[in-house]
């Protein structure tokens, strides 16, 4: 039997009665539980070793068994930023004790997030000033950071500090791991414009963690970072098949909803370009995979899927707001317009749309910086 | 780049890259184009001779390759890459194609043994499609003494000009009809037009009483089949096209400096680059999915051919444009080839269609035409995709 055999019948005999539980989208303490239930099979990351609670599965497998989960609407699992960046860099670069935390990310016992943006530095991550300052065995951590994913209900944190302030901004960063309840650390949540609160403020006062927190070399936490991110980058093609899949939800749902109003042909040629660049994206997504499959990496479709993914979103989003007539400014729902919202984070996070552009241009492109 | 093509698709992609980098380089096509020859006489025998490309679609029994559509798809990239003159998709995609949709016929089988020989040229004149709009042609057919005559006119026929047999598509009686009409005909007149694109003719043909021999039967699926592998070959030419204008790009902005550095350094000029980087890649991968459909002959192939298109005639353009806003002033020359491949693009644009008759198309083929409705708040079950969490 092949692995995504053996995942639809898992799925068959446990999602159905989670499903009766936790109902279609559940919020995180849903998802929790989801990823508990998943990881009792070794479902979570089954690209992971067997050791630490993976399968063993290479690139192209797992991306199969992503696709199972897709096709099934399963839910997300509730550590995501432990389980796609984190992990897999503790995997590489940490010691054995580090890698204890492994089996924890995938059952969901520890969540993990990552201390990357300050005030200061937003696209400019390597101008980070958090400090670490070595005192004994322990570092000794002062500043702060913003806009950090799941910070308000994580337990753990990848930081990125400062622990060279003479070397250049790269050759001065290390990366420690961290509990969030050390003391002297602090975090607030952020009301974003949705009203919701999903990244929160962290302050560091003199906090206090032993040397064995450092993951990897001093003072080369830049490259540790840079694992980090190249962890993500498979998973476009995930990315590429989920947007795929929802424009065309969105064109059904659409196509059968037979109570209201034909749509203008203006409204429908813009929901039509929609299901053409979502589509555009899915195939760029096969092209990516093609590539994973002759050399285990994806191509440079991989950062054109990253740019048309968060643009897509936020053109999406426009197009069913408009589709929703009045009932998108008023209405006993409000999950469009919430949608809607939310969407203005996706050319600002992970990079914005203008540095991915500056990136793409330099290291693909190969046009001078 | 070619991970997603088989190693023997590969290699023919890299062998007829080479070949006309070797015999149709720009200033070969120049002159092709201001000596007004169509083609370069030398270059479409080898075409046939060596490379035997001209038969890649005609089945082996003919004399053909018997090869797939992704394999014409390659050769039409590169095509487009190279901005090559002359007949060879009207000849080798939209006349094969409509001689094998045609149907066993023993005429069909003659003209496919000649061209796949470089013996012969065809075209196709179609009754409507070749610009996506209706009424492009008058052309109708009538029997009389066991004999069928063509009489009206086809607005524009691509490389109608220098092909030695027409297939015109006209209605019949009731049905649509395929005939072949000898370039020598009598009553057969072909006016040359003025053409955007240099590299591509064009002429209008007037049919006065012309004798013609039907092939096959009813061709109102056929049409309709070699019409979409029409749109899939464009976007393949498109794509390729697009390439050379990304690498045109991206080394005049590495070269060209102003304010004391290179123009490339500037995020302006970046991000025009980037964004036609983010076009060639796409329409790359959408023509070549285009083209796997249309080789698995499957039903879905006028949708992959709608989506293909769709998505490149209005990319594409747009790239050829920022390719010379990124060249300035010398990219507004005669002399530098950024025009040429706007014209080729910009024809291929409107060619079987353009990006919002696709889009129209694909509104049919999905369901949202007249009858299909929306609810005040139509709340899909999927959510926009930022939806999900994003990481900072």
């Amino acid at each position: 039997m092949t692995a995504t055999d053996e995942l639809r019948h898992y799925l068959d005999a446990h999602l159905p009665a989670f499903r009766g539980q936790w109902g279609e989208q559940p919020e995180f303490e849903g998802k929790l539980a989801w990823q508990r239930i998943l990881q009792k099979g070794r479902w979570v990351a089954p690209q992971w070793a067997e050791e630490f609670g993976g399968r063993g599965l290479d690139v192209v497998e797992a991306l199969a068994c992503s696709e199972v989960l897709a096709e099934y609407g399963a839910p997300g699992t509730a550590g995501i930023y432990g389980v796609a960046n984190v992990g897999p860099t503790i995997a590489q670069w940490g010691t054995e004790e580090q890698r204890r935390h492994l089996p924890a990310i995938l059952d969901g016992s520890e969540i993990w997030c990552q201390g990357f943006s300050e005030p200061g530095t937003g696209s400019d991550l390597a101008g980070l000033r958090t400090r670490a300052v070595l005192d004994g065995d322990e570092f000794v951590i002062d500043g702060q950071k913003i806009w950090t994913s799941d910070g308000v209900r994580a337990s753990h944190m990848q930081l990125l500090v400062r622990t060279d302030p003479d070397a250049p901004k790269h050759k001065g960063i290390s990366a420690l791991l961290i509990p969030l309840d050390t003391p002297g650390v602090e975090r607030n949540p952020i009301r974003q414009i949705t009203g919701e609160s999903e990244f929160a403020e962290v302050y560091f006062t003199g906090a206090r963690v032993p040397v064995s927190s450092l993951l990897g070399p001093l003072n080369q936490g830049w490259g540790v970072t840079m694992t980090t991110l190249g962890h993500e980058r498979s998973g476009v093609v995930t990315y590429a098949s989920q947007v795929q899949r929802q424009v065309e939800a969105v064109v059904d749902s659409l196509r059968f909803d037979r109570t209201g109003r034909e749509l203008s042909p203006l409204l429908r040629d813009e929901l039509v370009r929609r299901w053409v660049e979502g589509r555009v994206v899915g195939v760029l997504g096969q092209r990516s995979l093609a590539s994973i499959r002759a050399t285990g990496q994806p191509g440079p479709e991989q950062s054109i899927i990253k740019l048309e993914w968060s643009q897509f979103g936020q053109r999406l989003a426009q197009t069913q707001l408009a589709l929703g007539g009045l009932g998108a400014v008023a209405g006993p729902d409000d999950a469009l317009m919430t949608d809607y919202l939310r969407a203005r984070a996706s050319t600002i996070a992970g990079g914005t749309t203008e540095v991915m552009k500056n990136i793409l241009a330099q290291r693909v492109l190969g046009l001078p910086s | 780049m070619d991970h997603e093509l088989a190693p023997e698709v590969s290699e023919l992609r890299r062998t007829v890259r080479a070949f006309l980098e070797r015999k149709a380089p720009e200033s070969a096509v120049r002159r092709v184009v201001d000596e007004g020859l169509g083609r370069d006489a030398e270059v479409w025998d080898q075409l046939a001779q060596q490379l035997g490309l001209h038969g890649l679609l005609v089945p082996e029994a003919l004399g053909g390759q018997g090869t797939s559509f992704v394999e014409m798809g390659v050769v039409l990239e590169e095509m487009g890459r190279s901005l090559l003159p002359g007949p060879f998709f009207s000849n080798a995609v939209l006349a094969v194609g409509a001689l094998t949709a045609s149907g066993a016929d023993e005429l069909a089988a003659e003209l496919l043994v000649a061209v796949a020989e470089g013996r012969t040229i065809a075209t196709v004149a179609f009754s409507e499609g070749l610009t996506g709009r209706p009424g492009e042609s008058t052309a109708a057919a009538r029997l009389a003494e066991g004999r069928w005559r063509l009489n009206g006119q086809v607005e524009a026929v691509l490389d109608g000009r220098t092909a030695d047999v027409l297939l015109v598509v006209a209605p019949a009686g009731a049905e649509l009809g395929l005939f072949a009409v000898p370039a020598d005909s009598s009553g057969l007149e072909r006016t040359p037009l003025a053409g955007l694109d240099l590299t591509r003719e064009f002429a209008r043909v007037c049919l006065t009483d012309v004798e013609a021999r039907r092939i096959g039967g009813d061709f109102t699926s056929g049409q309709r089949h070699v019409l979409a592998l029409g749109t899939v070959g464009i976007a393949a030419e498109l794509a390729g096209a697009t390439q050379k204008i990304l690498e045109m790009a991206v080394d005049y902005a590495k070269l060209r400096e102003q304010f004391g550095k290179p123009i490339g350094s500037f995020q302006a000029v970046k991000h025009l680059c980037a964004d036609i980087f983010v076009t060639a890649e796409s329409a790359l991968a959408v023509a070549r999915y285009a083209a796997r459909v249309a080789a698995e002959d499957s039903e879905g192939l006028v949708e992959a051919a709608a989506l293909a298109k769709a998505y490149s005639s209005e990319a594409c353009t747009l790239a050829a444009e920022r390719n010379i806003q990124v060249h300035g002033g010398i990219g507004f020359t005669w002399e530098h080839p950024a025009h040429l491949y706007l014209r080729r693009i910009k024809s291929g644009e409107l060619l079987f269609g353009d990006s919002a008759h696709h889009r129209e198309e694909l509104a049919g083929l999905l369901g949202l035409t007249a009858g299909s409705a929306v609810g005040p708040v139509a709340r899909p079950a999927v959510r926009a995709a930022s939806a999900e969490p994003v990481r900072v």
